[in-house]
């Protein structure tokens, strides 16, 4: 477990993971309009005093976005970032709402399942 | 909530900005007199104090945005330099037209920074966000997902 949270990330692995996803996960990227309109529709957003990081898309474009933006070449302490805004900021209960049709749950999904992919994941030990 | 229930006034502003965004250009008079002259034939034309109008309604909710990217916090966060630029592609087409109108500054530069923004506003469909002038009427009229208007079925 210390040797999986202390091993150099597999930036190869990752880069193969986004790219079997590159198609919806490049398209959900660019549609975003950066509206916010799915800010309401996310009960933690409304529950955290309507925090903008808690809003759906901000926690999209802050996990699997930053991935896709630096093509995997992430260290452990950005993706340990990123999993705060996929575990911490999301129950992933599939609620939210965009009206362009942003899938955000799967984008949230695909980003954890990469941070698990490098042993990066809330541990409640 | 749907999202007309969250953000009536957004919502709102946008349905007007697209609009006048569709509708003014095609309908204005002066292009058409430019294509009549052209081509021989032309759509029909507003009256230039309604274009006017519409012109000036489409920079006021251009501004709407421009002002909501600028201080709400929530927009702020996921605001790029890029939502920027989209903005100010799709207003200097008509910025410059307003001013051309009303003969604000020089005429001729005006008209030429008026048809050079106008042109790079096209050139920008195909490569930018842009596209979804295209993908909007695909997108709610042809695949069948929770947003089609078309006969698709809903799969809530
Ligand atoms: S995910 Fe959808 S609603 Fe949310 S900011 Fe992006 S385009 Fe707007
Ligand atoms: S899936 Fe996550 S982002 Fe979407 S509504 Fe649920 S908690 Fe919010």
């Amino acid at each position: 477990m210390i040797e999986e949270q202390t091993a150099a990330v597999d930036i190869k692995f990752i880069r193969d993971m986004l790219d079997k996803n590159k198609g919806k996960m490049k398209l959900s990227l660019s549609v975003c309009a950066h509206c916010s309109l799915c800010a309401e529709s996310c009960f933690l957003f409304n529950a955290y005093n309507k925090d903008p990081k808690y809003m759906p898309s901000y926690k999209f474009i802050h996990s699997i976005g930053i991935l896709y933006k630096k093509k995997g070449k992430v260290d452990r302490s950005m993706l340990e970032e990123i999993s705060i805004n996929i575990w911490k900021r999301c129950v992933l209960c599939t609620r939210c709402y965009c009206p362009f049709g942003i899938d955000i749950p799967s984008m949230i999904a695909l980003a954890r399942s990469i941070c698990r992919s490098q042993g990066v994941f809330p541990r409640y030990d | 909530m749907t999202i007309i229930g969250t953000s009536p006034v957004t919502i709102v502003f946008s349905c007007i900005f697209h609009l006048c965004l569709l509708i003014t250009p095609i309908f204005l008079l002066a292009h058409n007199i430019l294509i009549e002259d052209a081509v021989g034939f032309s759509l029909f034309s507003f009256s230039e104090r309604f274009t006017d109008r519409l012109t000036f309604i489409f920079l006021i909710c251009a501004a709407y945005f421009l002002i909501r990217r600028v201080f709400l916090p929530r927009l702020r966060a996921i605001s790029s330099v890029y939502d920027y630029v989209i903005l100010v592609v799709t207003t200097a087409p008509f910025l410059t037209g307003y001013l051309v109108y009303y003969q604000v500054f020089d005429y001729k530069i005006m008209i030429i920074l008026h048809m050079l923004t106008g042109e790079l506003m096209l050139i920008a469909i195909p490569f930018t966000k842009i596209y979804h002038m295209v993908f909007f009427f695909i997108g709610r009229f042809v695949l069948i997902h929770q947003h089609t208007l078309g006969k698709g079925s809903r799969t809530w």
